[in-house]
This record gives structure tokens, sequence and C-alpha cells, in this order.
């Protein structure tokens, strides 16, 4: 196996890693989806089993199939994810070009990253969950409200840098308007960093979304969400129950670390000055 | 042979090659050769001058030789130094203490620190604030300088801080890369005569230039580099009349493409160069500007300028003068304090293509490196396929990045596209310093038939007075104008 990974160019290698972590990641979503209510229904007669055979994570004190409800979990707190990464993204990138457009407006912009950055995330996280109302849009709107500002601060930064290259200033002169230089030359620039900041935004949003599903104010408890799965198992840690935590808490660091290194393999194909590196 | 047995060159490299690796369509890995079999070698006391244009791998070299190449580099041959194989780990012994550097950029010092400071820190042993003194008052630097930051100082002075570093490490091979671009004479001297004292003391100093007038002072030999090859060694005394006694064509070429020389062949610039229509509704007239950055003194104040349709005007002046300053408000990249310029009589030009546009020195930065060179040309609104074939620019260019083509090549496409149907008047800001002399020839070639055909008014600034006396109507020394 050795030979075969040493063989392969640098370039080959990355993509064989994001091929295999996008595999990975489809497959729980998939297995999430297909896995119906059945599985998830209460059997009081298995109930608080350790991890055997039969029930590879255990079963709770109702006798639910952990490895069900994580895989169910997993699922649910991906596509929470995946939404708030996205409209981050997308509010990220408005604000970004809005900034562009002139000193005005970049202060406006650099004020509002200021203002999110000076609230802690969590914070702000709960109230806008807790004052839409919680549950699986409160969390997400929450979510996407509050990670823009860090990956707007870098999208300005790169934006500011070609809004003063020589070749923007011809442009300006060879007639072109600001919406033109927008779309032509920023834009391309930054699609790699907006990339990579959706794929790094995403392990973000799920810690939190588990993190306030955890303190109470996110997803309601009926739901398998990851956050509730430990949340409740919580209480059960004290009378040796261990599995209830231990294997979803695992599921999520493992979810969150493939995404980890889709992310920086990512990096790795895209930018041109890790790219060549061994 | 030069080398005896019981002195061994200081530097010696041959066969040496050096390929960077990268990626193309996807999964194929492949080799961009950079330097094919080069061979050179650099005896003590000896200059060795390295010519060639931007972009032909001659500062690779130099960074090949200290060793502080980038990581996907693929090496090929040998470098030998005194006869002994330059080895990673030997390099980094070797380099500061035994090889030294004189940057190209002055951005190589280090911001927050004082210069004395910096040049004392590469001395080894003894009194290092008196040799440090003593090395400044050598370069011609007044003894306060040592007490200033890099930003407090010009380029020229910062440019002799850094050769002041080379000259106290007690290196024994020095390489200089692009030392003097764009000095005035009297910098310019300077900076040759202390690098020949450096020979002079014992010393092999590798010179990498592409300007060839420079090289030919001082140096003993000259190494002719073209597309990462060594296309002739040749002595300096081989550099006469019309460069009979050189054996290979591309010098040839190379020398006599001199402004002072042939420059352009078969074509009597004279005859050529148009003659201006005066009249005041076909000029463009630069009126009373001034211009300043901070809280630093005037770059220039109320000057004037007219430049009429079809004329073209030299401004000479040297670096760091504010001719770039000015060539920038005049094509509307900056705002002037005080004064107008008006382009036909008509000054409000915002928001539309503007008839005058500006060339810049490197092409590098001015063409959006995400860019394939079709959508740069379509940008300007360039369709002239004429122009194209005139410039020398080949079909397959236009498919190609930016990061593919050198600079001389770039530099054809900022021509084009500064040359779209609209221009009327032409700003050439040091357009040809950082090209080689053939290639500097032919673009001008072409500005000149265009400027005459088309009745384009050009503004060539350059600090080669050699070069403006060919190609311009009248010369403007840029210090005359200022009134500062």
């Amino acid at each position: 196996m050795r030979g075969v990974i040493s063989r392969l160019n640098l370039r080959q290698r990355t993509i064989t890693r994001i091929i295999l972590s996008i595999i990975v990641l489809i497959g729980i979503v998939s297995s999430g989806l297909l896995i119906d209510a059945d599985r998830l229904s209460i059997d009081l007669e298995m109930k608080n089993s350790a991890p055997s055979l039969e029930h590879l994570f255990g079963t709770d004190w109702l006798g639910r199939d952990m490895l069900a409800r994580t895989l169910k979990g997993l699922t649910l707190s991906m596509s929470v994810g995946l939404l708030a990464a996205f409209f981050s993204t997308g509010i990220a990138l408005f604000l970004a070009l809005l900034a562009s457009w002139n000193k005005r407006m970049d202060q406006f912009v650099t004020w509002l990253i200021d203002l999110f950055l000076s609230v802690p995330h969590i914070v702000l996280l709960i109230l806008i969950s807790f004052a839409l109302g919680g549950g699986f849009n409160g969390v997400v709107i929450g979510l996407a409200l509050t990670h823009w500002p860090s990956l707007t601060r870098l999208l300005r930064a790169e934006m500011l840098q070609i809004k003063s290259a020589e070749y923007v200033g011809i442009s300006h002169r060879l007639g072109k308007s600001r919406l033109w230089i927008a779309r032509h030359h920023i834009f391309p620039h930054l699609i790699p960093q907006l990339f990579i900041g959706f794929i790094l935004l995403f392990p973000h949003a799920i810690l939190h979304e588990a993190a306030i599903t955890f303190l109470g104010f996110g997803l309601s408890t009926e739901q398998p969400a990851i956050g509730v799965i430990l949340s409740e198992s919580m209480r059960y840690l004290s009378t040796g129950l261990w599995w209830l935590a231990f294997f979803p808490g695992l599921s999520l660091l493992i979810m969150v670390a493939l995404f980890d290194l889709l992310g920086k393999n990512l990096q790795t194909l895209l930018d041109p000055f890790h790219g060549q590196k061994r | 042979m030069e080398s005896t047995l019981a002195e061994k060159p200081l530097l010696e490299v041959k066969d040496f090659s050096l390929s960077f690796r990268r990626y193309e369509k996807g999964l194929r890995e492949t080799r961009l050769d950079v330097i094919r079999q080069l061979n050179m070698t650099i005896h003590i006391g000896e200059v060795v001058a390295v010519v060639g244009a931007s972009g032909s791998g001659k500062s690779i070299l130099a960074n090949a030789i200290l060793g502080i190449l980038p990581e996907n580099v693929l090496l090929d041959g040998s470098l030998k130094y005194r006869g002994e194989t330059l080895t990673p780990k030997k390099q980094q012994q070797l380099r500061g203490k035994k090889i030294s550097l004189i940057p190209q950029s002055v951005n190589a010092l280090n911001p927050l620190m004082k210069t004395g400071k910096q040049v004392q820190s590469v001395i080894l042993s003894g009194d290092r604030k008196l040799i440090q003194q003593t090395i400044f008052e050598k370069v011609g630097l007044p003894a306060e300088t040592g007490n200033k930051y890099p930003f407090e100082l010009s380029g020229g002075m910062a440019r002799r801080v850094m050769a002041a570093t080379a000259m106290v490490s007690g290196a024994d091979l020095i390489i200089a890369d692009e030392p003097t671009p764009g000095l005035d004479p009297k910098v310019l001297q300077e900076t040759v005569d202390n690098l020949q004292q450096l020979a002079l003391d014992g010393k092999g100093i590798m010179f990498i230039t592409h300007d060839i007038d420079t090289a030919l002072k001082f140096a003993d030999r000259v190494v002719v580099f073209r597309e990462g090859k060594t296309v002739e060694i040749a002595n300096v005394e081989a550099f006469k009349g019309k460069g009979e006694r050189l054996n290979h064509s591309y010098t040839k070429q190379l020398w006599n493409a001199l402004p002072q020389n042939q420059f352009i062949k078969d074509f009597n610039v004279a005859n050529v160069l148009p003659t201006p229509v005066v009249s005041p509704q076909k000029m463009l007239d630069v009126k009373g500007i001034s211009f300043h950055y901070g809280k630093e003194s005037h770059l220039f104040k109320d000057l004037d300028l007219t430049v009429a349709a079809g004329e073209i005007v030299g401004l000479h002046g040297y670096s760091g003068s504010g001719k770039s300053t000015m060539a920038q408000i005049i094509a509307g990249y900056l705002k002037s304090e005080t004064g107008l310029v008006t382009v036909d009589g008509k000054s409000d030009l915002d928001s539309k293509i503007q008839p005058v546009q500006l060339i810049w020195q490197h092409p590098e930065k001015a063409i959006n490196p995400r860019w394939r060179m079709k959508k740069v040309l379509a940008e300007s609104g360039m369709s002239d396929s004429g122009l194209l074939e005139e410039l020398n620019i080949r079909q397959e260019w236009l498919s190609r990045w930016p990061s593919e083509l050198s600079g001389g090549e770039l530099q054809r496409f900022c021509v084009a596209r500064a040359l779209n149907e609209n221009t009327k008047y032409l700003i050439a800001d040091e357009m040809t310093t950082m090209l080689d002399t053939i290639t500097q020839a032919h673009l001008w070639k072409t500005i000149l038939r265009l400027a005459a055909k088309r009745g384009i008014g050009v503004l060539a600034i350059s600090h080669d007075y050699q070069l403006l006396k060919q190609v311009s109507n009248r010369i403007i020394n840029f210090n005359e104008i200022t009134n500062v």
C-alpha cells in the first residue's frame, strides 16, 4: 500500500484523499437517510445493553439502537452545517464585494465585522436561535448570521489587494465599470478562498450546532441530533453507560476531521503556493 | 588554461540544469525547464556578468547557488565552490559567510531595524560599529545613515547599504542580482566602482543584469543567457563596432540593438519620426499639476507639459524622482492636488475608455494572472490582428496563462492593449527597462510606426538617454520641469 502511495505524485495523492473523504461523508449521509423510523423505535427489553455485534454502538435507556441514532444525528448535523456554512459564505462574499464599492461601504463592512466579532460567538448564537424560537430553522439562521465575520475579513483583505493591483487600475482606465471589475477581476480571485472558507466553516458550524443543542437552545429533544444525544447521555455517564457519549462523540469528531482533511487538501489542490510542495 | 591546479575556481557551474515540477491539465506532472546545460566559472578577482532578458532564469541561478530555491525544484549537474560540491548543508554553512547576495529589491532590508544594525549583524569579528562606519564612508553614505530606518533612505542609498552589507560580510563570492536598474549615472558609477574594488580585493563577483551597457563597464567576461541556456561566453573586448568578433548571432543582435548602436535593423528612425501637428485642439496638455506623498516634500509643483498629436516626447529622469507618479496622474490613476490635464481640449474623462493609456514598467503586474491572454486583449477591445502580427504575438499565446509567458512577451500584450482604437496618447513609463535590447528595439519600432500612422502622441519616460535620443522628437529633462 505504501509503495502504491509513494508512486503517485503529489496531486494524485491529494485527489485520492479528497475522493476518499467525500465517499465516507456521502456514506454517512446516505445511510442516515436510508435508516427508517423502525430502527429508532423503543425496545425496552434491550435497554442499556453494552456494544455488541447486534448493536455496534450499544443501546440507550429506552433500548434504541445508538448506531442508528448516531447516523441519523450526523445526517441532521451535516444538513444544518451545510446550510449554515452556505449562507455564511454567501453573506461573506456579498459583504466583501460591497466593501470594494467605496470607502464608506468599506468602513461600514469593517464596523459590522468588528461588531460581530466583539460579541462572543456562542452568546449571539443562543440569542438569535432563541429569538427565532429554536428548532431547525432557528439554529440554521443563528449559525448563518454568526459565522461570516472572520471569512469576510479574509475576503476583504484579498479584495483590497486585488483592487489596488495595476491591472485593475488599467481595467478601470479601459472604461470598465465597478460591477464589471468586481465580476471579472475580483470574484475569480476570491473563488478559492471562498471554497476553502466554506469547507472550513462547515465543521465549525456543526460543532456550534451540537454545542447549543447540548445547552438546550437548539434543536428540540425528539430529534436525534448529536448535541441532543450527548446532552441526554450526560445523565447516564455516572451509571457506567459510557458508550452513550463515547461513540456519538467520536463519530462527530471523525466527521469534522474528515471535513478538515477535505478542506486542507482542496487548498493544496487549488492554491498555487501549496500545490507544488512535497 | 586560466585556472592552474593550485588555484581552483571560486565558482564552477557545470552542466547545470534546473526545472520546476508543475501540473498540466489535471494530473499530468510535467517539468518546466528553466535552466539547461549551463556552464560558467568565476575565478578569484574576476567579474563575470550574466546578461539575459527578464524571465530567462538569471535570478533563479543566483538562488540555486545560494540554495534558497522553492521546494518544487529539481536540479541536475554540479555546482562547485572552490572545488567542493555545494550540497544543501554546505550552502547553508556558506551563504552569508562565504557567498553573499546583493539582492535585486530594496525591500530586502528589514524595515524595522536601523540600517547600521543590519550591516553590523553580518560582521563576524572585530569592532562592529567601527567597521560599519568605515564601510558607510567608503560607499559614500553620510555618517548618520546608520541610525536611520530603510524607509528614510532613497532607493540609491538603500542599494548602497545592501552593497555595504555584502562588502563587510567577508564573503569572497558576491552575487549581485540586478543592483543597478534605473540608477542615475553618478550612483551607477559608484556602485560599479564599489563592485570593482571588491574584485580588486580578491573576490569573485557574479553580476546579474539585463543591461549589457553597464555589464561591459567593468566585467571581465559576459555570459549571455537565453531561455535558460548559455548562448555564448564572450570576453568584453569582443563587444565592439558591429560585433564582428562575437560568435553567436543572438549576442550580435543583442549588441546591435542597443540604442547607441544600430538600434533597429534596416529601419531609419529619423525618417519615421512623425512631424507633429501643433494645434490646441489636438494635444495632451498638462497644466500646473503638483503632488506629494503624506508628509514628504513635493515631488513636483506646477508642472507643465504638452504632447502634440503624433509627437514623441522623451522625458528623462532617474529612479525615485517622481516620473512614474506624474505618469499616473496624467493617465488618470492618481488625482493631482492642483492643475488640470486636458486631452484635445476636453478634461472630463471619468468612467469612459480613456484616450490616454499608460504602459507600465512591469508587465507581470499589469496583467491579471488568472486570465488567459485572449481575455486580456478582449478587455481592451483590441482586435487588430495586423498589430498582433507586427508585435510577433503568436496565435498559440492567446490561450496561455500569463505565468507561461516571459516578461518581454507579456509586455507585447500590454503594448497591444494600450494601442486599442480609442487611444490617442500613450505614456510609456520605463516600458522596456526590464527587457532585453532586441525586444526593446522591436517594441519601439512598432510604436513609432503606429504613432506616425494614427497620429498618436507618445510620452516616453526613461532613465536611458540613448534610447530617448533614438525615439523622440524632443527630450525634456524631468528635473527642469518639477519646480522643486
